[in-house]
Parts: structure tokens; sequence; C-alpha cells
């Protein structure tokens, strides 16, 4: 069962006067359960594949399918909906909010799903937090912990709302490469433990090899998928 | 989100400090402005009604057209039993007769024009409150040949407690009629234009004095509710015999107009204040929204609406608007306090005007009300909050993708 479809998609960019394609007709299923990487030197499209996956773009040309939604047809209210209720996100940056500690960015999400009372947000977090590892540095802010860390923090976050998918810009990129392993060994355990759908960016072979689904793109289209 | 807003505020504390303390500013500045302009506004409507124009009076017709000229063949007869009548009706508070002449005095060769006015001294005290206001010697008696001077006048003339004053004047038939006046206290009503030109002498030596038995120039009327006067003069006026008009205040064209621009004129300047500070707040939201142009992209991301992104912008200028409000509305209170218990003494700068027609006075005190206080702290929220549309407009519209790139 496919969690985020593309068909046909084609994403083009203005750069002035000029059209320039960054997708050129991507034809793409995630299953659930995924573990995959998306692959490509820079410039290759990665990035602008995972916005559409994520829908913080619309594609120009071809479809993309959230279950049964056509990203296509929705306002940005509704996008903002789809990503609040069926995605997850890490960023390259941890993108924490630097005011918030672990613990509140962590209910972040769960906040503006509006579903639960803060009894009920404070169990699913502080469970959430012992998941990656982290519960004891529930209190601190983004400032006070390391970028493995912070990324723990920013994982546990994608993750606390039980998202279809999680989406992950070059989550090792900002870290050592030991801490890389050890984000990626966590991504991959919450994959298997919790059933949830992966989807990252990189260029890293190092990290390529973690993954078990590789979709190699270039020049915006898909190169090579293998499981 | 309301402590997301509270931290967001506290983010960078200096320059929301700096911006809170220009908020603070002008909401103190405003209420301070409105405190003392209300209260020159009420002072300058008071000695306006109790000295000249009532908020009623009861008129000659023909005395109405040449009222410049106090003519005192256009009397109000009978006016013991008008004032009985009057004060039957239930919106009336008091009535009593005044008459007012013209007299000139001679001041070391010159003739100075000098204000003569006879009145009921013990009605009059709910007025004027003349015990109150002497400088020296008692207040005036009913049925005697007294009289009391302004300060300014007595200075003018020399004159002394005990002294006497004569008048020589024209009757209301034309022909010259004279009386010793012994000058029984000193006052000070704090207005220029009358303590440097007015005696008062009781009802009865001045219908003496005049030829005009049974009669006044006016019946000073003061009513419940003042807003109300031009309807009280309407119902008063349909009561009265032919010849005679009851004229509100409102009638008094110069008060009327003067104060209605005075309002708008500082309405305007209130509002220009605060729009002034109010630019700091819309720079401050706008620096926080372009610092904060990557987090916001990536709170959109999380799946944070449009809608949900300009609350939270709105709600740090709200936070920040309030607790600037707030300290802006106690500054304001201390000097709405001072203003209106102490003053400011403009007697210095009269000095050099003396002769002015307006009654003002030489003390000027504001009018303390909680009511302007709380509207200019409300202001000043509201001006913070309406400053911080346009950047919490462009926060919302941020594309979440680009956003995340800077």
């Amino acid at each position: 069962m496919s969690v985020v479809k593309m068909e046909n998609a084609v994403k083009n960019y203005k750069v002035g006067k000029m059209e320039v394609p960054a997708l050129r007709g991507i034809n793409l299923s995630i299953e659930k359960g995924d573990f995959a990487a998306i692959a490509g030197p820079s410039g290759s499209g990665k990035t602008t594949m995972l916005n559409l996956f994520g829908c913080l773009d619309k594609p120009t040309g071809g479809k993309v399918f959230i279950e049964e939604h056509d990203v296509i047809t929705l306002s940005p209210d509704q996008l903002a909906e789809v990503r609040n209720q069926h995605i997850g996100f890490i960023f390259q940056s941890f993108n924490l909010i630097p005011v918030l500690t672990a613990f509140e960015n962590v209910e972040f999400p769960l906040i503006l799903l509006k579903k639960e009372g803060p009894r009920a947000r404070r169990k699913k977090v502080m469970n959430m937090l012992a998941e990656v590892g982290i519960a004891e540095l529930a209190d601190r802010k983004p400032s006070e912990m390391s970028g493995g860390q912070q990324q723990r923090v920013a994982i546990a976050r994608a993750l606390v709302k039980s998202p279809d998918y999680v989406l992950a810009d070059e989550p090792t990129a900002n870290i050592d490469t030991k801490t890389g392993h050890e984000i990626l060994h966590l991504m991959e355990e919450m994959n298997q433990k919790l059933g949830t759908t992966f989807i990252f960016s990189t260029h890293d072979p190092q990290v390529m090899e973690h993954a078990r689904r590789l979709i190699k793109i270039r020049d915006g289209q898909v190169e090579s998928d293998e499981r | 989100m309301f402590k997301l807003a509270l931290r967001n505020v506290l983010r960078n504390k200096r320059r929301s400090f700096l911006t809170g303390l220009s908020i603070a500013f002008a909401v103190m500045i405003v209420i301070f402005l409105w405190t003392f302009v209300s209260g020159i506004l009420v002072g300058m409507f008071n000695n306006y009604v109790t000295n000249s124009v009532g908020h009623i009076r009861v008129l000659n017709t023909d005395y109405l057209k040449r009222e410049m000229m106090l003519p005192l063949s256009a009397t109000v007869p009978d006016y013991q039993r008008l004032i009985n009548t009057l004060e039957q009706d239930q919106s009336v508070k008091l009535a009593t007769g005044r008459i007012k002449f013209g007299v000139l005095m001679d001041i070391k060769g010159k003739n100075k024009p000098v204000l003569g006015i006879g009145i009921d001294p013990q009605r009059e005290e709910a007025v004027l409150g003349l015990s109150q206001k002497m400088v020296s010697g008692k207040v005036l008696a009913a049925g005697t040949s007294e009289t009391i001077v302004g300060i300014g006048l007595a200075k003018e003339l020399g004159l002394k407690i005990g002294d006497t004053l004569t008048v020589i004047t024209q009757t209301a038939h034309g022909s010259l009629s004279g009386l010793n006046l012994k000058i029984a206290g000193i006052f000070s009503l704090g207005i220029a234009s009358i303590d440097n030109r007015t005696f008062y002498l009781s009802l009865g030596q001045a219908q003496q004095l005049l030829d005009m038995d049974g009669r006044v120039t006016e019946v000073f009327i003061l009513i419940k509710d003042p807003d109300k006067a031009v309807q009280v003069a309407a119902g008063i006026g349909k009561t009265l015999p032919a010849g005679l008009t009851a004229v509100p205040w409102q009638a008094n064209g110069f008060l009327y107009y003067m104060m209605t621009i005075i309002k708008n004129l500082y309405g305007a300047i209130y509002a220009f204040i605060l729009l002034l500070a109010s630019f700091t707040i819309l720079n401050t939201m706008f620096m926080a929204v372009m610092e904060r142009t990557r987090e916001i992209g990536m709170m959109k991301a999380l799946g944070m609406k449009e809608g949900e992104i300009g609350r939270l912008i709105t709600l740090e200028a709200l936070i920040l608007g309030t607790m600037a409000s707030l300290i802006g509305a106690a500054g304001g209170t201390l000097l709405a306090y001072y203003v209106s218990t102490v003053g400011i003494d403009y007697t210095a700068a009269f000095k050099q005007i003396r002769d002015i027609e307006i009654p003002l006075a030489y003390v000027y005190r504001g009018e303390f009300s909680w009511l302007t206080i709380l509207v200019g702290f409300l202001l000043g929220i509201l001006f913070s909050v309406l400053a911080s549309i346009f950047p919490a407009r462009r926060a919302a519209k941020l594309d979440a993708a680009e956003a995340m790139k800077e």
C-alpha cells in the first residue's frame, strides 16, 4: 500500500524569464514501511522531490497523491492540515524552536493537532523522548544540547504524532560521522519498531548503505530504484 | 501558543524593552495630556457657566440682541415669581437673579470699564462659592450697602477693606444715580478677566442704584444634566411670557465650538502620538519575522496554518503592547494624579495678558478619571496589535519551502 505517490510529476522553477526544470516526469510510489533513501548529486532534484512528498510545494505538472488527497487541488490550509496529520519532518539543521525546551518542541505538533489534552500529550512526549534516548534532557533548550541530541529531539518531534511517513532532508549532514550513524540506527529502529515509513535524502554513500530502498535520481529523473 | 509568544517576546530582551518603552511612553503622555486637557475644558466650561452663561439663562429677547451693551432697559420683570416656578421643575437645580451693569471708573485720570454684578449672595454661594474665594475681608451679605471687589481691581484702585467705593452710573431709565458701597472683602476667582474688573453687590442694592425694582437683567439657571440644556431650555421657553427667552449654554457659539475644536484637535494629537509609537512595534515585528523566517517556515512545515502563524505574531505584539501599556498607564496615572491635584501654575504667563475676555484660570488642574486611564491603556494595546497586522500577514504568507532555505 502506497503512502505517497507521484504520477509523471513535473516541477519547473522560474529563474527570471527562464523556466528551469527540477523534476522531469517522476513516477514513484513509496510503500508503507519503506526505509527509502533518495540519493543523487547536488542539484539532482532531491530537495524538490522531498518538498513535493512533504506537501510543501505543488507540482507544475502531473500528480502527487497523499492517501486519497490530490495535492494539486488542496488550499494552503488544507496542505497544512495534511502535513500536520500525515507527515513528520526531520531537517538537516534540526530546526528546533529555540525558545522551547526539548519536551515543548516535541509537544508542539501535538498541540497543532488539537486532539489531546495536556496529560495525554505529556505521556506521549515523555514516551517518545525515552524512545529516542533523551528523556533526561526534556527540560533543556536546544542551545543546551549537542547536534546529535538536537537531532534526536527532531526525530521524536517527527514521530510523536504517529505520522504515515517521515521525511528527512539530509538528516546527518550537520553532525559528525559517529553521531550520524547513531541517528540512522535510531531511524531504522523506529522504522522497524513502530512501522513508520521513512524517506530521506542524502548524497553520502555511507548513509545510503542503511537504506532498504535506494532511489537514485539525476537531472530530475529517476535513474534507478533498488530494493 | 501563549507560552511560545511570550518567550518570543523575551527572546530579544533589549529590543522588546526599547519597543515597549516607546509604547509605554506614548500611553503615559496620552493619559497625561488627556487628563490635563479634560481638566482645562471642564475648568473652562465651569468658569464660563458659573460666571457668565449658566446652563440656561432667561433673558429679555431685546437684551439678548444687545447683550454686549448690557442694556438695562430690556430686563426680566417679576423675576421672583419666575424663580419660584422654575425651581418646581425637576430638571432645574437652582435659579437666581443677576443684574450686570457697566460702570466707568476713573483710575489715575484714565477711564476703566468695570462690571458690577448684583447677586443674591446666599443663592450664589452654591454657584460662585465666594466664601472660598475671599482673599481678605468677609463675604457679601444680603441687604447691606457693601461690596466685594476682585483682587486685580482692588490693587489697581488701591482699595482696602473698609474703604468706600463710589459708583456713579445711569439707571434703567437713563438718569444718573450714585451709591456709596463699603468694601467688605476682596476676592480672587483665579480668573484674570473677572478678578481685574468686577465687583459684586447685593441684588437689592443694584436694583436700587439702577432703579430696577423687582427686575433683573437675567435669571441664571443651573440644571441637573448640563448636556440636556437645549431640551430643558426649550421646555422653559414655552412657559415664559412674551418677550422673554431661555438660552442654553450651547447657544454660546464661542464656548461650544472652542470645546468641540479642542476635543477634536487633541483627539488627533493622541492618535498621532500612538501612531508614532506603533511604528516601533511595526519595525520590531518585521525584524522578528525576518530573523525567524526559517523557523516560521519550519512551523508551517509542521502543519501550522497561515491563520495560526498570523495569530502568533499578533499575540506577540499583544503581549508586548499590554505589558508596555500597563507600565505606561501606571506612569500616566501618577502624572494624571499630580496634574489633577497640584496642577500647573500659569500666573506668570497671565501677567502678560491681563484683560483677556476668556475666563481662563491661573492654575490648571487635570480632570482625573479612571476611564481616561483605561482608554489610554486600551488604545496602547489596540495600536500595538494594529501595527502587527502587516508583519503577521507577511509571516503567514511565507512559503514554507522557500523560508527554510534562508
